[in-house]
C-alpha cells in the first residue's frame, strides 16, 4: 500500500488532494499542521513513500516540520515535496532540501510526483 | 499711548530675527530671535562678519555688494550656519540706513524657512508616492473587479452545466467542490474589494432604505445554525429595531460577527445576541460568545490582516472580516467595540437610526470668565499738562533756575537752582547780560531780541532749547520768561524760570531715534503684520505686513476694532474679548486660527497679542503681531492627506502580496477538481471533456493573473529583487520561442527569430524570459495573422531584444504609449499595453536598461529592449 502523508492545514485543499491521490491509487493520510504530521510519523503507522507539505501553517510550520524530520533519522529518508503558494518558492526547496510544486498543482504534475516517489519505491 | 511702550524692548524681545549690519559687513546689532535662531550667544555672533555664519560665500559676496549699493533684499534666500552646525535656510529682507548719503547701516529681518524647505523637499517625494498609490489603485481594483471575476464566472456557469450532466458520483463531487472554490474564491475577491474601497479609495458607499436590524440579524443567525448545527443561539430583541440603513452591508456585518463567533465560540456557552432599540435615536446590538480573545490580539481585532500578524491565532482566508465590519458601521457613523470579560467576548455595535448631520466645528476656547467683573483696562489718564510752575516753584526751588533780569537782561537775582543748573555762583551771575547762557549759534540769529519781543507783546515767552553752562556744555533747558511790568505798564524787567531738562531730553532724542528706526523697521516689515490696539481693542497704528496680509490700508483701518478681522462665529463666541482679556491677566495671548482679509476671504493666521503697560502698570494698549499661515496650514493639510496616502500604500502592498497568497488556495482546489472532472468524464463524454478543458483555460488564466498581482505588488514595495546569473539571452529567447509554440499557431502568427549566438550577460533569468514573453504575447495579441520578428543582438555592452510585428502600429506619439503603460485605463487592455509592458519596462530599468517603443519602417509596431550586459555600479 502506497501511502502519500499530507501536511496541509486548509481543509478545502488537504481533503481535494487526498481524494486526487486516492482515486488515483494512493492512500492518503491528513495532518493539518506540522505536529500532527510528526505525531503520525512517530505513531508506529505505515512509513509514508511521500510527504506532501505545506509551508505556512498554524502551530508548527513547514519549515520547522522539515527540520524536525530531518533530524530525526528514522524519518530523514523519507521524500519531501513542498507544495505552496510562496513565490520564491525554488529557494525555500533549495533550503530545505526537498522537491517543490507551486500553488495552484495541476493533477497530471501532482500525480506524476507521486508515481516518482511511490512506484518505484514499491 | 501705545508708541510710548520702548522700542528698545520690543525689537529686542519681538519674536522676529533681527539684525543690523555695518557697510562692512560686520553685525552690529541682533535681536534675540535672531541669536535664538542660530543658537549663538551675543559675544558670539555681535561684532563678526556675516560671512562666520552663512554657508555659501557667494551668497555673502552678493548680500554684502548689494547691501553697500544700499540696494533692498526680500526674502534674499541664504543658508545660514547654527552653532551646533544645522543649516538654516533663511528668507532675509533688508533695507538700508543711509545718512549724508552714506550708508551706515542695513535692517535685515530674517525669516526662517528651513522647515519649509523641508517640507517642500517632503512633499515633492510624497506627490510622486501619492501618484502611484492612485495608478496602482486603479491597476488593481480593475484586476480584482474584472479580470479575476470573469473567468471565475465562467468557471461556475461552466460547472453548473456539467452537473446535469455528468453521472459518475466521483465526478460530482469535483463539480461540486469546484462551485464551492470558485464561491470561496468570489468571497474573497469580495472582500479585497471591499477593502480596497474603505482603505484605498476613501469609504464603502452606502444605500440606505428603511431596514429592519432585527430581520436582518436572525437572518445572519440561519448560516450559524448552518454551519454549526446544535450550537444554542439565543437573541432577544428590545424595542423598535428599525432605522436608514444600508441592509446588504449591515447583513455583511452580522455574517462577519456571527461567522467570527462560530468559529471562535466554546460549546459550553450559548451565543448570545441582544437587540436594543428602546432608545429613540440609535439602536445597540451585543453578542457574547464563549472563550475570550487572547489580550495580545484583542487591540488588533478590527487590524486588516489581522490573523498575518499573529502567528497562532491563522484565521481562514484574509483576516479582514473584521475590519470590513467595522468600516461598514462606521460608514453608518456607528461604533463596534469588542470587550472580554470572564473568557467571554462582547462585540457591541451602536447604530444611529438615521444619518447624523455634523454640527459645523464650533471654535473651542478656555472658558472665560464673564467680563462685567473684570473690565478689560482704565482708560489712559490724560498726560499731565503742562507743569504747574508756580505750584513746584515752591516745592522744589533747586530743581529750578529762578531769576530776574532788568529791561535790558542784566542779571538781578539769582538761586541756588540757576547756579546747580548754569554752573555760576551768584557773584558770578549777578550783572550780567543772560546772552552768557545762549550758544553761538542763537546769539548769531539775534534769538535774544525775539525772545524778549515776544514776552514783552504777549507777557511771557516760553521754549525748550539748547543752552551753555558755565563749563561751556550744553544743557537742554525749558525756558520761561516772563515780562514784569510797573504800573504804567512798562517793561521794567523779566522774571525768568529754567529747567534743566537735558536727561529727559537725551532720553526723548533716544527714544525718537529708536522710535524712527522701530517705525522705519516695523513699517518695512511685509511678513509680518505688526500693529498695535489700545486697550479698549482699537487699532492704533499699521504696517505694510498689516496691509498686505490683511489688505487694508492705514487710513482704513486705524481707530477701528480689530473684531473686523475675525469671523463672525468668533466675534460671536466672544473670541475677541477673551484674547484681549487673556493678554491682560497673563500678558500674552497666542492663537492659530483663520482670520478675515478686507475682502472676507480667511486665512490661517498665527497670532500673538502682547499688553502693553506703561511705567505705573498701566494698561496702555496691545501689540499684536499676525503671521500669514495659510500656506503652511495648506501645506500641514496636504500633508496630511499625503501620509494617508503613504498608508493606503503600505496597506496596499501588504494587501496584494497576502492577497495573491491567499487567492491560489482556492485556485488550488478549483484546479484540482476540474482535472479531476475532466480524467473522470473524458472516459465517457469526450465533447464534454473538452467543456472543462475551456474551463482549465479559465483557471489558467486565473492563475496567470494572481501572478501578476504579485508583480505588481513587488514592484510597488520595491521587492523586485532581481537573482542575476550567467545568462545567454539567445538561448533563453529561444527557449521562449519554443513554448511560445502553441500560442503562436493559434493567433496564426509565425514566429522570425535572428538570434545571435551568445548574447551574454548577468541577468534575472526568469525576468528576461518575462520580458520576451510578454513582448511576444504583445504583439501576437495585437498583429494576430501576420508574422513576427524577434531578433537578439550585441551593442558594445548593451544586449539588445527587438520585437516587430506587422499590426496597426503604435499611435502618432509612441511617448504616449509608455505613458498608458502605467494608466488605469491600461488595464482594460490586459496582456495587450497593459501590465504586461508596464512590468516589462520595470524588469528592463531594474537591469538598469531600457525599453523603447516606435512604428516600423513598413508598418506595425518595434519594441527594443536594452539591457547592459554588467551590473554597474
Amino acid at each position: 500500500m502506497h501511502v502519500v502523508l499530507v501536511v496541509e492545514d486548509d481543509p478545502d485543499i488537504r481533503a481535494t488532494l487526498c481524494e486526487a491521490l486516492e482515486d488515483n491509487g494512493y492512500s492518503a493520510v491528513a495532518a493539518s499542521n506540522g505536529v500532527e504530521a510528526l505525531e503520525y510519523l512517530r505513531g508506529g503507522n505505515v512509513t509514508p513513500c511521500l510527504i506532501l507539505l505545506d509551508l505556512m501553517m498554524p502551530v508548527m510550520d513547514g519549515q520547522a516540520f522539515r527540520q524536525e524530520q530531518r533530524n530525526d533519522a528514522t524519518l530523514a529518508s523519507i521524500p519531501v515535496v513542498v507544495v505552496s503558494a510562496y513565490r520564491d518558492l525554488d529557494k525555500y526547496a533549495e533550503q530545505l532540501a526537498t522537491e517543490c510544486l507551486p500553488k495552484p498543482v495541476r493533477l497530471d504534475t501532482l500525480l506524476q510526483t507521486a508515481r516518482k516517489h511511490c512506484d518505484s519505491a514499491a | 499711548m501705545a508708541e510710548r511702550e520702548d522700542p528698545v524692548e520690543f525689537l529686542e524681545n519681538i519674536a522676529v530675527p533681527i539684525r543690523q549690519i555695518a557697510a562692512d559687513g560686520t553685525i552690529v546689532w541682533a535681536n534675540r530671535a535672531e541669536l535664538a535662531m542660530l543658537g549663538y550667544s551675543p559675544a558670539e555672533y555681535i561684532g563678526h562678519h556675516i560671512a562666520e555664519f552663512h554657508a555659501d560665500r557667494a551668497v555673502v559676496d552678493d548680500m554684502c555688494t548689494r547691501m553697500a549699493a544700499g540696494e533692498p533684499l526680500h526674502d534674499y534666500e541664504a543658508r545660514f550656519v547654527a552653532k551646533n552646525g544645522d543649516i538654516r535656510h533663511v528668507a532675509v529682507s533688508s533695507n538700508a540706513y543711509m545718512r549724508d548719503g552714506k550708508l551706515v547701516h542695513t535692517r535685515c529681518v530674517s525669516r526662517d524657512v528651513t522647515e519649509s524647505r523641508r517640507k517642500e523637499s517632503e512633499r515633492e517625494g510624497m506627490v510622486a508616492d501619492l501618484a502611484r498609490t492612485v495608478r496602482l489603485n486603479d491597476m488593481f481594483a480593475s484586476i480584482l473587479g474584472h479580470d479575476l471575476r470573469n473567468p471565475l464566472n465562467a468557471i461556475v456557469m461552466a460547472t453548473q452545466m456539467l452537473i446535469g450532466q455528468v453521472t459518475d458520483p466521483k465526478a460530482q463531487r469535483a463539480a461540486q467542490r469546484v462551485l464551492s472554490s470558485s464561491e470561496r474564491m468570489r468571497r474573497m475577491i469580495d472582500q479585497l474589494l471591499d477593502f480596497s474601497r474603505a482603505r484605498m479609495l476613501g469609504g464603502l458607499p452606502l444605500e440606505r432604505r428603511d431596514a429592519d436590524l432585527a430581520t436582518i440579524a436572525r437572518d445572519a443567525l440561519e448560516e450559524v445554525r448552518f454551519v454549526r448545527p446544535g450550537w444554542p443561539i439565543e437573541i432577544s430583541v428590545d424595542g423598535d429595531t428599525h432605522g436608514s440603513w444600508d441592509s446588504s452591508r449591515l447583513a455583511q456585518v452580522m455574517s462577519n460577527l456571527f461567522g467570527n463567533a462560530a468559529q471562535h465560540g466554546t460549546a459550553d456557552v450559548p451565543l448570545d445576541v441582544r437587540i436594543d432599540g428602546t432608545a429613540p435615536d440609535k439602536i445597540t446590538m451585543t453578542l457574547t460568545n464563549g472563550g475570550g480573545i487572547p489580550p495580545e490580539i484583542l487591540p488588533m481585532i478590527f487590524a486588516p490582516f489581522r490573523g498575518r500578524k499573529h502567528k497562532d491565532a491563522k484565521t481562514q482566508g484574509l483576516g479582514l472580516g473584521l475590519f470590513i465590519s467595522e468600516q461598514i458601521v462606521r460608514a453608518h457613523q456607528g461604533d463596534i467595540t469588542a470587550d472580554v470579560k470572564d473568557d467571554r467576548t462582547t462585540f457591541t455595535v451602536t447604530l444611529p437610526r438615521r444619518p447624523v448631520v455634523l454640527a459645523p466645528a464650533t471654535f473651542e476656547r478656555t472658558p472665560t470668565r464673564t467680563t462685567e467683573s473684570a473690565p478689560l483696562a482704565k482708560p489712559v489718564s490724560p498726560r499731565k499738562g503742562t507743569d504747574d510752575v508756580m505750584r513746584t516753584f515752591v516745592r522744589g526751588i533747586r530743581d529750578y533756575a529762578i531769576f530776574m533780569l532788568d529791561a535790558n537782561g542784566y542779571i538781578q537775582t539769582w538761586n541756588v537752582g540757576a547756579q546747580v543748573i548754569t554752573g555760576y555762583r551768584q557773584d558770578e551771575a549777578i550783572g550780567r547780560h543772560f546772552s552768557i547762557f545762549y550758544t553761538r549759534e542763537d546769539l548769531d540769529t539775534g534769538k535774544i531780541p525775539r525772545e524778549l519781543d515776544v514776552a514783552q507783546r504777549t507777557g511771557q515767552y516760553e521754549e525748550e532749547g539748547w543752552r551753555v553752562r558755565k563749563d561751556g556744555s550744553h544743557y537742554w533747558a525749558s525756558v520761561l520768561i516772563t515780562a514784569l511790568r510797573d504800573d504804567d505798564n512798562q517793561v521794567v524787567g523779566y522774571a525768568k524760570v529754567v529747567r534743566d531738562l537735558t536727561e529727559r531730553k537725551v532720553i526723548e532724542e533716544r527714544e525718537r531715534q529708536n522710535e524712527q528706526r522701530f517705525r522705519i523697521l516695523v513699517e518695512s516689515v511685509k511678513d509680518y503684520a505688526i500693529f498695535m490696539l489700545d486697550p479698549f481693542g482699537n487699532v492704533a497704528s499699521w504696517n505694510a505686513g498689516a496691509q498686505r496680509i490683511k489688505h487694508y490700508t492705514a487710513d482704513e483701518i486705524i481707530g477701528r476694532h480689530f473684531s473686523v478681522f475675525y469671523p463672525e462665529e468668533d466675534i460671536r463666541a466672544g473670541k475677541c474679548e477673551m484674547e484681549l482679556e487673556v493678554a491682560a491677566r497673563v500678558g500674552r495671548f497666542e492663537d492659530e486660527g483663520w482670520r478675515l482679509r478686507k475682502d472676507g476671504s480667511r486665512f490661517w493666521a498665527n497670532v500673538v497679542i502682547t499688553a502693553l503697560y506703561d511705567s505705573n502698570g498701566t494698561l496702555v494698549g496691545f501689540g499684536k503681531v499676525t503671521r500669514d499661515l495659510t500656506e503652511r496650514k495648506q501645506h500641514e493639510e496636504e500633508r496630511l492627506r499625503l501620509a494617508q496616502a503613504q498608508e493606503a500604500v503600505r496597506l496596499r502592498d501588504e494587501f496584494l502580496s497576502i492577497a495573491s497568497h491567499e487567492l491560489k488556495t482556492p485556485l488550488t482546489v478549483l484546479q484540482l477538481q476540474l482535472d479531476t472532472l475532466r480524467d473522470r468524464v473524458k472516459q465517457v463524454d469526450a465533447s464534454l471533456a473538452d467543456k472543462i478543458e475551456r474551463t482549465n483555460r479559465a483557471s489558467d488564466r486565473l492563475t496567470h493573473l494572481v501572478d501578476t498581482l504579485l508583480d505588481v505588488s513587488r514592484i510597488a514595495t520595491g521587492k523586485f529583487e532581481l537573482h542575476r546569473e550567467p545568462v545567454d539571452l539567445s538561448q533563453v529567447a529561444k527557449d521562449v520561442v519554443e513554448r511560445m509554440g502553441v500560442a503562436a499557431s493559434a493567433a496564426s502568427c509565425e514566429i522570425h527569430a535572428e538570434l545571435v549566438p551568445h548574447v551574454e550577460g548577468s541577468w534575472d533569468r526568469i525576468r528576461i524570459e518575462q520580458v520576451i514573453t510578454n513582448l511576444l504575447g504583445n504583439a501576437m495579441k495585437y498583429a494576430a495573422g501576420s508574422s513576427v520578428d524577434l531578433r537578439v543582438y550585441h551593442e558594445r555592452n548593451t544586449a539588445v531584444i527587438e520585437v516587430r510585428d506587422r499590426g496597426p502600429g503604435l499611435p502618432a506619439d509612441s511617448e504616449a504609449i509608455f505613458a498608458r503603460f502605467e494608466r488605469a485605463a491600461s488595464m482594460r487592455h490586459y496582456g495587450g499595453l497593459g501590465l504586461g509592458l508596464y512590468i516589462v519596462r520595470q524588469i528592463a530599468e531594474a537591469h538598469g536598461g531600457n525599453v523603447s517603443a516606435s512604428n516600423a519602417a513598413g508598418g506595425g509596431a518595434q519594441f527594443s529592449v536594452r539591457l547592459p550586459c554588467k551590473e554597474s555600479n
